[in-house]
């Protein structure tokens, strides 16, 4: 009877322990296992230093390819001291790699952004990453015969964002690249968000992203624009005093044509106007701005005319928008009619003359010479750009507020009537403060003093 | 009978929110743009309507038939063979929808995200979290289906305040899209939306009653319907109707070209860790509709011997399919017209059938006897 009983205690217990092992042990055993796996980092997983980011691209015609494409890559070593250029040639003289500082540009020549990504990996322990670019920059002669299938090509990507910067270079957006480098930061990437930050203190360019453009590209109520870029050569520089006598507004200038020696040897200045897919055009620095004032993108900039005193001195004012600007379009027997109301206001920053133009009776002419250049500059650029069939401003976006449907405002096709637009431009303009200075008292000389 | 526990009208509300709600993480924002233009931000409330009208007769059948649940009621109206075909379509209906909405989470997160890993992988690994939940039961799904909405409606709130700078008013014009008429047709036909607020019928039972149902049924929708309308009016404020029907994931893409200065910018990973939650919990309430309608169906007690089977069935749909353009141009299309009929037509048809036959549930029945 103890006997039975005993051999029925350890039955018990041994199918206690086997429902034990089968219900908890076993389970978690098994769980343990299944995160110890998921401890080995993710399934695709590649550590940083697997990875060489791309900071820029840059996309020319090709000469053994349909494109040409230059990629800038940090070299992950750090700033070198001392000059290390080298060159190295890629098979069939279609890569080609320059190394400067703590940099490196690989150039490749393929039919698409990812055969070459393939075949600069033939050749770079790392592989290329694009998830870090920051700007894409295409020639100019490229962009004359169309980006469209550039932009295709590198959009559908994942590691591309649509917040990279995209720009024209004028000549070989490859040279551009390489000497798109730090002169006064140590990253990289600092220097170019750095750079394109500038616009919204000079208004000197258009920045917009890869994704505004697009949208543009594809855009049934504007044309694409784009920032304009170019290495200045220093042919700008006068030094004779003959040149002195051509003077030419800061506003004039166009891309790569800026007086200035030393510094970077690149300089974004302009917009670059599409037409669809081809570039048609420029705009030089203060069409820029007049540009962006109207599509609501400028922030400040520092505006220099000629002294409405005398033709030989300048001022220049601080011009900041007041508030956004009033648009209003209609169709008026099937022609836009289009009316821009732009309100800014201004700090006086520079005074050549003696001129009171701080007292409330000579303000006014101040002011009103600034209207005046500012409404020129406008009716300048819009009609340049009405000649062009290039409606960068987006009034099309506005003029879309007329139409029911998409279907209508698709059939009216306004790209096509933007040319024929009747378009009234005001400008209210403000000057708020005098700097430092709250008058202007003249010079005084031995001469005027005797008298 | 199923023990599926009890849950409360929040939790039943949150339920069918999470489950409507998220497709707007992947291509039905470009797929509703394409269709009707600029007017989809209010076509989704012209669907919105027409599923709250529709969702009165799924709530006057279950109020007919207290403490039953549709698979139940469908066996009085029609009878037994009726009844068990059409809770076998529902059934079949929830494993292709979760089947149709794992397979395009997967390849949009393939697109974006996981280029390299294997669809079978990532497949796998994310049905193996709704098959845990499905063997957890109704009331766990619906507790984390609580705390997942919350999650994603702050996700959500927090994305488009981020995304706010770069709002432009004049992408919603010409306000009429692709014109009026097709907007209310697309609305009505695109109703199928909300369909997954039929869940309430499939877990009846777990609900205290009708008043239960009605409020979390019409407060589910009207909440739905906000959410859908406010995510398609913030994508196409920020993309051009031309643009916004090219993307894959337009949202994603709102998420991804977010940028406050050049500290704060690129909050993707944020915006996937709501996405990833909110499609597991979505897909995780889909496979346990389908567990729960086969058993009712089949009259099983235990839910726990069929989870297995039919994931197995899920995953081979899953894998089974050609590509992503078969996924969004046929299934999700397909998708559009036959919840309408399963989910909408078929209740109304139950009610009338019921009237008619003067069929009833509870104390009606009682009373009537």
């Amino acid at each position: 009877m103890g006997t039975a009983d005993q051999k029925r205690r350890v039955q018990s217990r041994a199918c206690a322990g086997a429902l034990y092992l089968l219900t908890k042990a076993i389970p978690v055993l098994l769980a343990c296992c299944l995160a110890c796996a998921s401890l080995c980092a993710c399934y695709d997983a590649k550590e940083i230093d697997n990875w060489a980011y791309v900071y820029a691209i840059g996309v020319d015609k090709g000469v053994a390819d349909a494109f040409r494409f230059t990629v800038q890559i940090p070299t992950a070593k750090g700033s070198q001291s001392g000059s290390n250029d080298h060159t190295a040639s890629g098979s069939q003289n279609t890569s080609v790699g320059t190394q400067k500082e703590n940099f490196v540009v690989i150039t490749v020549d393929c039919p698409t952004l990812y055969a070459g990504v393939n075949m600069v990996n033939t050749s770079v322990s790392r592989t290329l990453n694009y998830m870090h670019a920051k700007i894409v920059v295409i020639s100019e002669e490229l962009a004359k015969e169309g980006v469209s299938t550039v932009i295709n090509s590198i959009r559908r990507a994942r590691e591309i964002r649509r917040t990279m910067h995209m720009v024209v270079a004028k000549g070989e957006a490859s040279k551009f690249i390489k000497e798109f480098s730090p002169m006064l930061e140590a990253s990289i990437p600092k220097v170019q968000e750095s750079m394109m930050d500038q616009e919204k203190g000079t208004g000197l360019f258009d920045e917009i992203t890869l994704g505004c453009f697009i949208n543009d590209l594809k855009s049934t109520k504007s044309q694409p624009s784009c920032a304009l870029a170019a290495l200045n050569h220093y042919t700008g520089e006068k030094t004779d005093a003959l040149a002195l006598k051509q003077v030419r507004e800061s506003g004039d200038y166009y891309a790569g044509e800026a007086p200035i020696s030393g510094g970077n040897a690149f300089e974004f200045l302009g917009t670059a106007l599409f037409n669809g897919d081809k570039m048609v055009g420029e705009l030089g620095a203060d069409e820029t701005r007049v540009m962006l004032m109207v599509k609501n993108d400028f922030q400040t900039g520092a505006i220099t005319i000629q002294d409405p005193t005398y033709e030989d001195l300048f001022v220049t004012a601080m011009v900041m928008v007041h508030r956004s600007p009033e648009i209003k379009a209609s169709i008026v027997d099937g022609k836009p009619v289009i009316r821009v109301r732009l309100y800014l206001e201004a700090d006086l920053v520079s005074l050549q003359s003696d001129v009171n133009y701080e007292t409330e009776s000579l303000k006014p002419i101040l002011e009103e010479a600034f209207r005046s250049y500012l409404t020129e500059k406008l009716d300048h650029t819009i009609s340049k750009c009405q000649a062009l069939d290039c409606d960068a401003f987006g009034f099309g976006t506005k003029a879309a507020r007329n139409f029911p449907t998409i279907q209508s405002w698709e059939d009216y096709n306004w790209n096509t009537h933007f040319k024929e637009a009747q378009v009234t431009t005001d400008i209210e303009f403000t000057l708020r403060r005098m700097g430092t200075v709250m008058r202007t008292n003249p010079v005084k000389t031995v001469e005027e003093q005797d008298e | 009978m199923i023990k599926e526990g009890k849950i409360g009208v929040s939790e039943a509300m949150f339920l069918v929110v999470v489950a409507i709600s998220n497709r707007v993480f992947f291509t039905a924002p470009a797929v509703v743009v394409k269709a009707v233009g600029t007017s989809g931000w209010y076509m989704a409330l012209v669907a919105d309507l027409t599923a709250i009208v529709f969702f009165c007769f799924v709530y006057l059948l279950l109020k007919r038939f207290p403490d039953m649940n549709l698979i139940d009621i469908f066996s009085v109206c029609f009878g037994k063979v009726l009844g068990f075909l059409f809770s076998f379509l529902y059934a079949g209906s929830f494993v292709i929808v979760c089947g149709v909405l794992l397979r395009e989470f997967i390849d949009v997160l393939k697109v974006y995200v996981f280029d390299s890993t294997p669809l079978s992988v990532l497949a796998g690994s994310v049905l193996a979290v709704i098959m845990a939940a499905a063997f957890l039961g109704l009331e766990t799904i619906a507790r984390v289906a609580r705390m997942a909405g919350f999650i994603m409606l702050a996700g959500l709130i927090a994305l488009m305040c981020m995304a706010a700078p770069q709002f432009k008013l004049d992408n919603i014009f010409p306000v009429g899209g692709y014109g009026f008429g097709k907007t209310l047709f697309e609305g009505l036909t695109r109703s199928s939306a909300y369909s997954e607020v039929i869940v309430l019928g499939i877990v009846a039972g777990a609900l205290q009653g009708a008043p239960h149902i009605k409020k979390a049924g019409f407060s589910a929708l009207v909440l739905s319907g906000i959410v859908l309308s406010g995510i398609l009016l913030g994508v196409e404020l920020v993309f051009p109707y031309y643009s916004l029907q090219e993307l894959t994931s337009p949202l994603y893409e709102l998420a991804r070209i977010i940028t406050f200065g050049t500290f704060f910018q690129r909050m993707d990973p944020i915006f996937l860790f709501i996405w990833i939650i909110t499609t597991t919990v979505s897909s995780s309430i889909l496979f346990y509709c389908a567990v729960s309608s086969y058993c009712k169906a089949f009259k099983l007690s235990d839910t726990r011997p069929v989870i297995i089977p039919i994931a197995v069935i899920v995953f081979t749909f899953v894998i089974q399919q050609r590509d992503i353009i078969v996924v969004v141009d046929k299934l999700i299309e397909a998708l559009r017209i036959s919840p309408v009929l399963l989910f909408y037509i078929l209740p109304a048809a139950a009610l009338i059938t019921a009237v008619i036959r003067k069929k009833k549930g509870g104390e009606q029945a009682i009373g009537n006897s």
